[in-house]
């Protein structure tokens, strides 16, 4: 997305990695005041909206009003607002009767334990899959067909048969919880098959044009092996999209992970957010997508730098 | 919370004299599936303390403060850390818990409780009788409870006084025969939980007198205890005294039940509720697995009928849908048998108030609930097979749940009797499952066409909660009907002082509101439904409730 | 959708122009014609599910509950006795209309936001721009979940939620295609020419600017069948007795150890129109891209 807002003109690398920042700033900015006005222009009294099922009692009121400055003028408001999140401070649940932050802050580790894993298994994955059926037709055809399969089956799905199969009937892994280690790799898995879909196929492509390139005739001709070659050279050529898109993914795990907290009973930020939803329990929910925004952008962010760090060229590219 | 569906109930029995001592075999409620359930008894001789057991529970609660928690289901993590005055033996006598003793003025209307001296909250504040009347202060104020305070029992109370350091009396407005359930079954919590941040949602900051003290909650995972060493109050009905045997337990919530039948069979988690009807065979063929299930009292789980809004105020509506349903068939492909119908309006546990005659007298009639809804105007039918009126409207009973307080299948039955009813008399069920403020809602604006609920705790005060008019207690009167009858009939019973006339106004309530005004479909008998590995011993049925008990008295094989 | 979808990368990254099929070139791609066959069959059950002359999906019958695919119920039958092959043919009509509908709900708003951020002045192109990243900054189940809480569920906000999340994506490209047409000598002709702006929008810049909707479009019905199937799974879509794919899959699940079939068989038809409407959207791109100059 930072691409689309790249320089026109030729710049240094200083002025683009600023350039990127700001842009991050700006989006930030739009996210959060997108949320304020979301809350603002839905319909009915926006005290019983924030409530949810809460009890609604005059204290209760009292405090909604307060935090959110309902008596000022909506600019007033709206710059309160902002100084709040400014200070990490995502409002209150009235629900839960808890800081939104602390509600989420209680499951955030389950939650980024179980994106951390799933992004290290998509990517080693995704890179064993490809280097092995890279360029070899009947493999590729093979891996390709599996990929498209794997993108085209719903996670939950996905989960459902992992969990029959790898938990009920073969007992090998727990069926629930986030105890150990072995409750993880389930999960992960699931939202892991699900990125490989995605990515596998860009990284290929990437790579068989990359072992087309005359540079790869002449590594080999230098005798370095097949697979030297894949690993060492042909990767770092065909990363970039793929850095790209795994930087989409990744911004997206978790949405997915949602699904997967739901099908394996993990505790984390979708149950929260399922919860929450159930609820009606609009700060909280607001306070979920705030942090998946937030994550979204810094990691698409990190991805832009690290595409500049692989490929200088990029600086000042035009999109 | 406006509903509260769990059961802290007020009984007919008002024995004067406490059994003091009596110690019933709590297994005499509980059925298990084999014949070598140890039972607590049995468990006693080779108890081995120490360990941890975990518990698979299919609903999450809300909140964990006892007083303001309205889950049937989540009732039995509250037995592990909160206590009552007193609990009940398997027959309904009183039994001491945190009070040895107690009397009733003849007039009715004054109750003392004489209160241990060696009790201590777990925080260390003392269970005094200041504690316990700060308790109830709290309980009537509007802001901690607005849906009890000033209701049903508390609305009869005049004034809670401090006679004593350890005696306490409650005098209350006018006679009120449910009174001692419901005074002797609150939890009591300390004082000071009422200025701790953790009162609305629960936890460690809500210290109770229990064998076992919360130790954490984490939200959508699990509730822990630990047990605590110097607990020396057990009551009579316990297997043993002194301090609880197991070091910790852990009630993980795991809604899929898929999934906790998994857990337990992979012996992830050591006991699970929530059973599905298939999920039964499971665990009785698996020899690892204690199949566990007992009667509950209360009410049973039935299908409340409106008579004030929609196509249910026409009485020849509500007993075209009562003949239309053929209940039986729907039980026995759901829960393949192992699951029992309702016929009454309490569950058949309480013999003093079930009425037998109700059995098979309603139901499975196609061809009167067809006729009914001709006469009534329904008798057009639109393109997808339901019947419509004269205006072109639809037979529309709209039926709202809310996950919360869904378990057991209950939303497979009540799909079943949605294509039934459609099939067999061209109704339409709308059944929508949304959030609880969105239930409260409509509870409130009385819109909706019928609704399902169940009250666990005591027959007696359920028909108080589903009878009275709202404004005088009826706290879940979903069916928004009262008449003069059922006024009379209630108040004869609540003032009453004789157990056979009690019991005759309540049977005379359920079989008008049934038989006569077709206002409520009895669907499953109240039954808890518990699997454990055999690796665990004495998970039992509390006495006389029928509900899972704490876990005071379990313990388990070391690996 | 939370799933990347093949073809659903930002700014086309790594799309390869795979130049074996031409257009015109007379070869029969096997794949193609099951995926198109396979597809209009799906279409036909949408339009006339009665044609198949499969029972009343509603249709319960208690005693005959959770029996195995025999010749009375070729898919078996689910917990209630619904005959599962039904229930599945009865499905399909939700999976794709509202897979549709939030498709062009994508488009409607989509692709006119993209032709005036492509034709505007640098200062609205940004605006519109930042608008659209702000927008794709939530991830799109997140997002749906969020106006789902905001609106209550239903078909309706399950439509709209599923396609407000397609807009960025809808309006990205035709954006970068408007830029790029813009761009061209001929359109710079038809200006100097004199005709009006209008016209030349009308007539040369669209035409071209929305080339590749109907490919992103395929891809992009793909991924709201996955979002509604798993909206319905997490209890978000449609209210029982619904047969909708994913809601089928969720109350099946709890029956998996003694019934595979009521979870299996929504489960494969999901992933089988998934998989022929994403490989027809793959084929389809490839004969974009090779027949695009550049």
């Amino acid at each position: 997305m930072i691409r689309g807002l790249a320089a026109e003109a030729i710049l240094g690398p200083v002025v683009s990695v600023s350039r990127r920042l700001g842009s991050l700033v700006l989006v930030l900015w739009g996210t959060v005041t997108l949320t304020f006005f979301a809350v603002h222009a839905a319909p009915g009294d926006i005290v019983r909206l924030l409530i949810g099922q809460g009890h609604d009692t005059p204290e209760v009121r009292a405090v909604i009003a307060a935090e959110w400055g309902l008596d000022r003028p909506l600019l007033v408001q709206y710059a309160g607002y902002l100084g709040r999140l400014l200070h990490g401070d995502l409002g209150t649940s009235y629900v839960l009767k808890r800081p939104v932050t602390e509600v989420i802050g209680a499951q955030l580790a389950s939650t980024v334990e179980l994106a951390v894993t799933a992004t290290a298994l998509a990517a080693l994955l995704t890179i064993l899959i490809t280097t092995l059926t890279a360029g070899r037709r009947l493999l590729t055809r093979l891996a390709g067909a599996g990929e498209l399969l794997l993108a085209s089956t719903p996670e939950f799905w996905v989960g459902i048969l992992l969990l029959f199969v790898f938990s009920f009937t073969l007992p090998w892994f727990p069926v629930a919880g986030a105890g150990d280690l072995s409750a993880l790799v389930l999960p992960s898995l699931t939202l892991a098959l699900g990125a490989v879909g995605g990515l596998a196929p860009v990284l290929r492509d990437g790579l068989e044009r990359a072992l087309e390139q005359p540079f790869a005739l002449t590594v080999r001709s230098r005798g370095v092996s097949d697979l030297g070659l894949r690993v060492r050279h042909g990767l770092r050529h065909a990363s970039i999209p793929t850095l790209n898109l795994a930087g989409f993914a990744v911004g997206n795990l978790l949405g997915g992970a949602v699904i997967v907290e739901q099908v394996f009973g993990r505790p984390g930020i979708g149950q929260v957010a399922l919860r929450a939803i159930s609820s009606k329990d609009i700060p909280t929910i607001l306070g979920v997508a705030l942090l998946a925004a937030f994550v979204f952008v810094v990691v698409s962010t990190v991805v832009d730098l690290l595409s500049l760090v692989i490929d200088p060229r990029l600086v000042g590219a035009a999109s | 919370m406006a509903l509260r569906t769990n059961g802290v109930f007020p009984g007919l029995r008002r024995p004067r004299v406490l059994a003091l001592g009596l110690v019933v075999c709590a297994t005499l409620t509980l059925s298990a599936c084999s014949d070598a359930d140890p039972g607590p008894q049995a468990a006693t001789g080779q108890a081995v303390p120490g360990g941890s057991v975990t518990w698979a529970f299919e609903v999450e609660p809300d909140t964990i403060n006892p007083q303001l928690n309205g889950q049937t289901r989540v009732r039995p993590l509250f037995l592990n850390a909160y206590e009552s005055l007193l609990t009940r033996d398997a027959r309904g006598g009183y039994v001491p818990l945190l009070a040895t003793d107690y009397s009733v003025s003849d007039d009715g209307l004054v109750y003392t409780f004489t209160l241990r001296d060696d009790v201590t909250f777990s925080n260390g504040e003392a269970l005094d009788a200041a504690a316990v009347k700060a308790n109830f202060a709290k309980l009537n104020d509007p802001d901690y409870d607005s849906q009890a305070a000033g209701q049903g029992p508390l609305a009869k109370l005049a004034s809670v006084d401090v006679a004593g350091p350890h005696q306490v009396t409650f005098t209350l407005t006018e006679p009120y025969s449910p009174f001692l359930a419901y005074v002797s079954s609150v939890f009591l919590v300390a004082p000071s939980a009422y200025d701790s941040p953790d009162i609305t949602a629960g936890g460690p900051g809500v210290a109770g007198t229990g064998p076992f003290v919360i130790d954490s909650f984490t939200e959508g995972q699990e509730v822990r205890l630990v047990r605590r060493d110097d607990y020396d109050w057990a009551p009579s009905i316990a297997a043993h005294t002194g301090p609880a045997y197991l070091d910790s337990v852990t009630y993980r919530f795991l809604p899929e039940a898929s999934v906790r039948l998994g857990a337990l069979t992979s012996r992830q988690v050591d006991v699970i509720d929530g059973l599905g009807g298939n999920d039964v065979e499971v665990v009785k063929g698996d020899d690892r697995l204690e199949y566990q299930s007992s009667s509950t009292t209360g009410s049973p789980w039935s299908l409340y009928l409106n008579a004030s809004a929609g196509p249910t105020q026409d009485i020849r509506v509500r007993e075209a849908l009562v003949a239309a349903a053929d209940v039986d068939t729907i039980l026995k492909s759901v829960y393949r048998g192992n699951r029992e119908r309702a016929w009454s309006n309490v569950n058949s546990a309480e013999v003093a108030l079930y009425d037998p005659a109700l059995e098979g007298t309603y139901g499975n009639d196609p061809a009167l609930a067809n006729r009914l809804l001709d006469e009534a105007g329904w008798a057009a039918r639109d393109s997808d097979g339901y019947r419509v009126n004269a205006a072109g409207a639809r037979l529309t009973i709209s039926i709202y749940t809310t996950p919360a307080f869904t378990a057991d299948s209950h939303e497979v039955v009540l799909q079943a009797l949605q294509a039934q009813l459609r099939q067999s008399a061209g109704f339409h069920l709308d059944i929508q499952s949304v959030d609880q403020g969105t239930w409260i809602d409509h509870f409130v604006a009385v819109d909706y066409g019928a609704s399902d609920n169940s009250i666990s705790g005591e027959g007696a005060t359920a028909l108080e909660w589903h009878w009275l008019a709202k404004e005088a207690g009826g706290a879940v009167n979903l069916s928004n009907f009262s008449d003069a009858k059922t006024e009379e009939w209630l108040a004869q019973a609540a003032s009453s002082t004789d157990p056979a006339e009690q019991a005759e106004a309540y049977r005379a309530l359920q079989r008008y509101v049934i038989l006569e005004q077709f206002l409520v479909l009895p669907l499953i008998e109240g039954q808890s439904q518990i699997a454990a590995g055999r690796w665990v011993h004495g998970v039992a049925a509390r006495p006389y409730f029928g509900e899972p008990s704490n876990l005071y008295d379990v313990w388990r094989d070391r690996a | 959708m939370t799933a990347v979808a093949p073809d659903d990368r930002p700014n086309g990254v790594g799309q390869r122009r795979v130049g074996q099929l031409r257009v015109g070139q007379l070869r029969v791609d096997p794949v193609l014609i099951a995926t198109a066959a396979g597809l209009a069959l799906t279409l036909l059950i949408v339009v006339w599910p009665g044609a198949t002359g499969v029972a009343d999906p509603l249709a319960a019958d208690p005693s005959r509950a959770l029996e195995p695919p025999s010749a009375a119920h070729l898919l078996g039958t689910d917990q209630l006795g619904r005959d599962v092959l039904a229930r599945v043919i009865h499905g399909a009509r939700y999976s794709v209309l509202i897979a549709l509908a939030a498709t062009a709900v994508g488009i409607v708003a989509g692709v006119p936001l993209g032709l005036l951020a492509g034709l505007a002045s640098s200062w609205l192109d940004e605006i519109l721009t930042r608008f659209l990243d702000i927008l794709s900054a939530f991830p799109g189940l997140l997002l749906a979940m969020v106006l789902i809480a905001f609106t209550g569920p239903g078909s309706g906000n399950l439509v709209l939620a599923l396609g407000v999340s397609s807009v960025p994506r809808f309006a990205r490209v035709v954006r970068a295609q408007t830029k790029v047409v813009r761009g061209q000598g001929w359109v710079e002709h038809g200006v100097t020419l004199g005709l009006p702006r209008r016209v030349v929008v009308a007539r040369h810049v669209l035409p071209h600017a929305i080339a590749a909707v109907p490919v992103l479009a395929t891809v992009g019905l793909g991924g709201a069948t996955l979002g509604a199937a798993a909206l319905s799974f997490i209890g978000l879509g449609l209210a029982p007795p619904s047969p909708e794919w994913g809601a089928m899959l969720s109350e099946g699940r709890n029956y998996l150890r003694v019934a595979w079939w009521i979870s299996v068989f929504p489960g494969l038809a999901l992933t089988s129109l998934v998989l022929a409407i994403f490989t027809l959207g793959r084929r389809a791109q490839r004969r974009l891209e090779s027949r695009e100059p550049l």
